[in-house]
C-alpha cells in the first residue's frame, strides 16, 4: 500500500521536474535555439587542411568559369561536352568590316564576337571535359589549381532554374551591330530576319532577270567562275581571280588578269572566255538588253494540273520536269511538251492553251546572245532519265568538251555514243535535239 | 421600413438560418482552431528542443521575423497540400466505412460545440444539462475511431484503433466523476449556473483541496481521452506507423486532424469553464480594482478570459506531449482504472462529506 | 416547424433500423444501430426528456454500441459470413409477422390513450434525483446490484488461470 501511495508520489516529483526542465528551454529560447537558418546565416568556412594547398591540386572539380574575355569562338569546348550543355554563338564580322574583335591574353587575335555562350549548370556533369580543349584556357573549373584566376566557389544553389543557366557572354548590343548581327538580334526577339543582300549571279538561263547589277553592289564574287566545267581551269581561274582580287582591282583588270593567268597555263578555252567576258558584261552598269523582263515567274508545275486527262498530265509533267532538270526555259519548256505530246498523240487545242500558259508571253528580246555556251554543260544532259544512259551520256559529253569540240559536235559525238551502246531511245533523241537545235 | 426590419429579424430568427448560421460559425471555429493550434504546436514544440520550427513559408509575402514568428504561413501551405492530395482508399479496404468513419469523428467533435461557451452569450445552446451533454456527445467519437480501424483491413490499424477506444473509454470515467464533484458543489448541471456559482463564491480550483485534486484528475484524463502524449499509443509515429490513422491521406487525414485539435479545444474550454471560472476575470475574484473598468470584465473581455485560459492550457497540454515519454498501454491502463479512478471516487465522498460541513 | 423535424428523426430512426436488420454485413448492422440509437435520443428531446436523450447517448452510443461492435468484430469471418436466406422458414415468418403485425395496430388504433397536459421544459435533473432516491429508491439499489455482478462477473472471467 506504501508502494503504491510512494509511487505516485515519485511519478509526481519527476513529473513536476520534467516540466521544469522544458520551460526552462523554453523560456530561454533566445539563448538555447541550436538552429542555423542557411541560407541566411552561415558558419565562417573553415580552411580545408588536406595535405598539401589547395593550389598544388592537378585538378578540381566544382563549378565552371568563362572568362569570355579570352574566348575566341573555336567551339571546340562546345563539341566535347558530353551532355550538350554548353551552347554558344558567334558572329563572324562580314569580310572588310573593320570591327576589332579584340585580342586574348594569350596574344591570339580574335576573329568573331561571342553573342552567346551559355552553360546550363543543371545538365552539366563536371566531367571537366570541355576545360581540356579550350587552345585559350579560357573555361576551367573555379578553384584548385585556378584559385589564381577565380577562388573556389560551392554555394551557387538558387531557388528557380533560370540563375542555373550561366550566360558567360553579353555583347553590348552597338558591339553585334556593328559585327552585322541584325539578323542575330532579330532572331532573339523573334522577328524575321530582313532578306539578306543578293550577290549578283551570272545570267543562268536566258529569261530570268538578275536582281540588278548596280556596279557597286557587292564584290564581285568569285562564284561566276563556277561555270567552267573543267576543274583544272576553273582552279587557274580562281586563283587569278582571288589573288587580283586581293590587290584591289576592278573588275576588267580582274579579268584581264584571268585571262593572262589562263592563257600562260594554256587553259583559255572557248568556254573560259565565254564566262569572262559574261564576267565583264554583267558587271557593266548598263544592263545588257538581254533580259528585261525582269521578274519572269519560273514556270510552275502546278499550272499543268489543270489537265484533266491523267496520261497527258502524267505525261506533260514528265517532260516538264526533264526539261527543268536540264534547265530550259519556259518557252523552251513548253516546245519540248508540245512536241512530246504530238508525238503521243494526245495533243488538243485545250491542252496546247494550258501548256502554253507555262510560258506568259515574253518580249522576243530574250534570247541568246549573251551566254549561250554559259549553259551549255553536262546538266542539260540531266534532262534524260534512264541512269544508264544518263551516265553514258555524259561521259561522252565531258570527253567530247575536253577536246574542245563545238556545242554541235559535242552532241553529235553524243548521240553516236549512245546509238553504239544502243541506248539511243526517241526521248533522248529528242532532247538532243532540244539541246542542239537550239545552240545551232 | 419598420415592416420590413421586422421580417428580416423573422427570418434571420427562424430556424433554417440560425442552423446555417451555428453551423458555419463552429466549422469555422474548429478550422481556425486547428490552424493556428498546429503551428503553435509546432513552434512550442521546437521551442523547448531548442529549434526554431517552421520559419520559411509567409503569407502575403509577410515572412515574420527572423528570430522566432517566421513561418506563419505553414499551417495554409499544409492545409493546400492535405486538400490536393490524391485520395486513396486501398483496394481491400471498406470503402463505404472508411468514408464514414472520419465523418463519425468529425460529427461528434462537431456536435459537442454546441454545447461550449465561449463567453457568456456567445453559446450556441445553453442546454439545462450543459456539461452532460458535452461528456455524453464525446464518446460519439469512439465509434468512429473504431470504425475507422476496422476499414482500413490492416490488423495494426485495428490494433491501434481497438486500443484507443479502450483508452478513450476508460477515462471517460475518471473525467465524468471529477464533473460530477463540480455538479454536486454547484447544484446545477448548467453551465450557466456552474459559472454563477464560481462568480459568487470563488473558482472551483480554491474551493476545497478535493477541488483542486479534481482539477488535476480530469485535466490528465482530458489529456488521455484526446489520445495526446504522453498517452497517445494509438496514434504516435513510432508505434503501429500512424495506428488507426495510417491507410487515410488528404482530406480524410485532415478531417482526422481537425477533430483531434477540436476535441483538445473542448476539453480546455471545459476545464477553464468549470474549474477555472469561465468568463470572469481573476481581477473580480481577488477583489482588485473592485468597481472600475480595469476590472476587464463583460461581454467582449468574457470571451477574451474564456480564451485566454483555454489557450493557456493548451499550452500546457502542448507541455505535456514534448516532456513526457509515452506511456505503454497497460500502464496507461493501470493508470485509470487504479489510479484516476479510486483517487476521483474518494474525491467525491470526501467532498460530499465537506460540503455537508 | 417541429412536427417536420419530428419526421425527419422517425425516419431516420425507422431507417436505420430496416438497415440494422435486414443488411447481410454484421459491421453494417452495428453501424446503422448507431443511427437508430442516435434517433430515439431525438425522440426523447420531443418528449422533453433532455437528460435521458442524454444518457442515452452516452451509455447505448459510447458503452453499448462500443461493446457490440467490439463483439461483432472478434468473431470470425463477419464479413463473409452472410446471414442466410432461406426461403423454407421466410414464409411461416412472414405470415406469423403479419399477424403480429395486424395484432399490434388493431391494439394501437382502438386504445384510447390518455392525453397529459402539455408538458412544459423544467429542470428535469433535478426532479429525476430527487425521485431516484425518495419514490424509485428500491429499483435505484437493485440496478446498482446488477451492475455491481455484471462488473465481479466479468472481473472473475478476465482473471488469469493459477496454476
Amino acid at each position: 500500500m506504501s508502494e503504491y501511495f510512494a509511487n505516485i508520489f515519485y511519478g509526481l516529483k519527476s513529473f513536476a521536474e520534467g516540466l521544469q526542465l522544458t520551460m526552462r528551454h523554453f523560456r530561454n529560447r533566445k539563448d538555447l535555439v541550436a538552429t542555423l537558418q542557411y541560407p541566411h546565416e552561415k558558419w565562417p568556412i573553415e580552411d580545408r587542411h588536406i595535405g598539401f594547398p589547395l593550389e598544388e591540386y592537378n585538378i578540381i572539380r566544382s563549378r565552371l568559369n568563362v572568362d569570355i574575355d579570352d574566348c575566341i569562338g573555336c567551339l571546340q569546348c562546345e563539341r566535347a561536352c558530353p551532355v550538350d550543355c554548353i551552347k554558344i554563338e558567334t558572329i563572324k564580322p562580314p569580310k572588310g568590316s573593320d570591327f576589332d574583335c579584340g585580342i586574348t591574353s594569350n596574344g591570339t587575335k580574335m576573329k568573331m564576337l561571342v553573342a552567346r555562350f551559355s552553360i546550363d549548370m543543371t545538365e552539366c556533369m563536371f566531367c571537366n571535359l570541355c576545360t581540356f580543349p579550350c587552345p585559350e584556357d579560357c573555361i576551367y573549373m573555379v578553384g584548385g589549381p585556378n584559385s589564381s584566376k577565380h577562388e573556389i566557389e560551392y554555394e551557387y544553389a538558387s531557388r528557380d532554374r533560370e540563375s542555373l543557366i550561366f550566360q558567360f557572354a553579353n555583347p553590348s548590343e552597338s558591339d553585334v551591330l556593328a559585327v552585322g548581327g541584325e539578323n542575330y538580334l532579330r532572331a532573339k526577339a523573334g522577328l524575321p530576319p530582313l532578306a539578306p543582300e543578293v550577290p549578283v549571279k551570272p545570267v543562268e538561263t536566258v529569261s530570268t532577270a538578275t536582281e540588278k547589277p548596280t556596279p557597286t553592289a557587292g564584290e564581285p564574287d568569285v562564284k561566276v567562275l563556277n561555270g567552267i566545267t573543267d576543274r583544272m581551269v576553273r582552279a587557274t581561274a580562281k586563283k587569278a581571280f582571288m589573288a587580283a582580287a586581293r590587290g584591289g582591282s576592278d573588275l576588267a583588270a580582274i579579268a584581264k588578269s584571268i585571262q593572262a593567268a589562263l592563257e600562260e597555263a594554256g587553259k583559255f578555252t572557248d568556254e573560259a572566255k565565254a564566262v569572262l567576258d559574261s564576267l565583264a558584261v554583267t558587271q557593266t552598269p548598263t544592263p545588257v538588253t538581254v533580259n528585261e523582263v525582269s521578274s519572269e515567274a519560273k514556270p510552275d508545275i502546278k499550272t499543268l494540273n489543270v489537265l484533266e486527262d491523267k496520261m497527258v498530265r502524267g505525261m506533260a509533267k514528265k517532260i516538264f520536269m526533264a526539261e527543268s532538270r536540264g534547265g530550259k526555259s519556259a518557252s523552251e519548256m513548253v516546245d519540248a511538251i508540245l512536241a512530246g505530246l504530238k508525238e503521243a498523240d494526245k495533243l488538243t487545242p485545250e491542252t496546247e492553251a494550258v501548256v502554253r500558259q507555262l510560258a506568259p508571253e515574253v518580249p522576243v528580246s530574250t534570247p541568246k546572245p549573251s551566254a549561250p555556251v554559259t549553259d551549255f554543260n553536262v546538266k542539260v544532259l540531266n534532262g534524260i532519265e534512264d541512269r544508264m544512259t544518263r551516265g553514258l551520256a555524259k561521259k561522252a559529253f565531258m570527253a567530247a568538251q575536253r577536246e574542245g569540240k563545238s556545242a554541235s559536235e559535242i552532241i553529235q559525238t553524243v548521240q553516236t555514243a549512245l546509238s553504239e551502246a544502243d541506248k539511243l531511245t526517241d526521248d533522248v533523241k529528242t532532247l538532243l535535239l532540244s539541246i542542239g537545235g537550239d545552240k545551232a | 421600413m419598420n415592416g420590413i426590419w421586422a421580417s428580416t429579424l423573422d427570418i434571420l430568427t427562424s430556424y433554417g438560418s440560425m442552423i446555417s448560421l451555428a453551423g458555419v460559425g463552429i466549422f469555422l471555429i474548429m478550422a481556425v482552431n486547428a490552424l493556428v493550434a498546429v503551428y503553435f504546436e509546432r513552434k512550442v514544440s521546437a521551442f523547448m528542443q531548442d529549434r526554431l520550427g517552421p520559419m520559411e513559408v509567409g503569407i502575403f509575402g509577410f515572412k515574420g521575423g527572423k528570430k522566432f514568428w517566421g513561418g506563419i504561413g505553414q499551417t495554409i501551405a499544409d492545409t493546400v497540400k492535405l486538400l490536393t492530395k490524391e485520395d486513396i482508399l486501398p483496394d481491400s479496404a471498406d470503402k463505404k466505412l472508411m468514408i464514414l468513419a472520419p465523418f463519425i469523428i468529425f460529427i461528434g467533435a462537431f456536435v459537442t460545440f454546441i454545447g461550449v461557451p465561449f463567453s457568456s452569450v456567445l453559446l450556441v445552446s445553453n442546454f439545462n444539462i450543459g456539461i452532460f451533454y458535452i461528456i455524453a456527445m464525446s464518446s460519439v467519437g469512439v465509434v468512429g475511431i473504431i470504425l475507422a480501424g476496422w476499414a482500413s483491413n490492416n490488423k495494426w490499424s485495428l490494433y491501434g484503433s481497438l486500443r484507443s477506444a479502450a483508452q478513450i473509454i476508460s477515462y471517460e470515467i475518471p473525467a465524468g466523476l471529477s464533473l460530477i464533484l463540480v455538479v454536486l458543489v454547484a447544484g446545477s448541471l448548467n453551465i450557466h449556473d456552474i459559472v454563477g456559482w464560481q462568480a459568487d463564491h470563488r473558482w472551483f480550483i480554491f474551493h476545497s483541496p478535493m477541488a483542486f485534486l479534481a482539477f488535476f484528475v480530469y485535466f490528465i484524463s482530458g489529456v488521455a481521452e484526446t489520445n495526446r502524449t504522453p498517452f497517445d499509443i494509438p496514434e504516435a509515429e513510432s508505434e503501429l506507423v500512424a495506428g488507426w490513422m495510417t491507410e487515410y491521406s488528404g482530406f480524410r487525414w485532415a478531417l482526422f486532424f481537425l477533430s483531434e485539435y477540436a476535441n483538445m479545444l473542448i476539453v480546455c474550454i471545459l476545464t477553464a469553464v468549470v474549474f477555472l471560472g469561465g468568463w470572469l476575470s481573476p481581477m473580480a475574484m481577488f477583489n482588485i480594482f473592485p468597481e472600475s473598468w480595469l476590472i476587464f470584465d463583460g461581454i467582449w473581455w468574457g470571451a477574451f478570459w474564456i480564451m485566454f485560459k483555454a489557450i493557456f492550457l493548451i499550452f500546457v497540454m502542448m507541455w505535456f506531449r514534448w516532456t513526457f515519454p509515452r506511456l505503454r498501454v497497460d500502464q496507461l491502463m493501470y493508470l485509470c482504472w487504479k489510479v484516476l479512478i479510486p483517487f476521483a471516487l474518494v474525491n467525491l465522498v470526501l467532498v460530499s462529506i465537506w460540503e455537508l460541513l | 416547424m417541429s412536427e417536420v423535424f419530428f419526421i425527419l428523426i422517425a425516419a431516420i430512426t425507422i431507417a436505420s433500423a430496416i438497415w440494422v436488420v435486414f443488411s447481410s454485413n454484421l459491421i453494417y448492422s452495428a453501424v446503422a444501430l448507431l443511427f437508430t440509437l442516435f434517433g430515439v435520443a431525438g425522440l426523447y428531446v420531443f418528449l422533453y426528456a433532455d437528460f435521458i436523450a442524454a444518457t442515452q447517448v452516452v451509455v447505448y452510443v459510447g458503452g453499448i454500441l462500443v461493446l457490440i461492435i467490439f463483439g461483432v468484430m472478434l468473431t470470425n469471418k463477419i464479413a463473409d459470413n452472410r446471414i442466410s436466406h432461406s426461403s423454407r422458414p421466410r414464409f411461416m415468418a412472414g405470415v406469423i409477422s403479419f399477424f403480429i403485425f395486424v395484432l399490434v395496430m388493431t391494439v394501437i388504433f382502438t386504445t384510447t390513450w390518455h392525453t397529459g397536459e402539455e408538458q412544459i421544459a423544467t429542470a428535469t435533473v433535478n426532479t429525476i434525483g430527487e425521485m431516484i432516491l425518495t419514490t424509485y429508491l428500491l429499483p435505484f439499489e437493485v440496478a446498482s446490484l446488477v451492475l455491481l455482478a455484471a462488473l465481479m462477473g466479468s472481473a472473475l472471467l478476465s482473471r488469469k488461470k493459477h496454476g
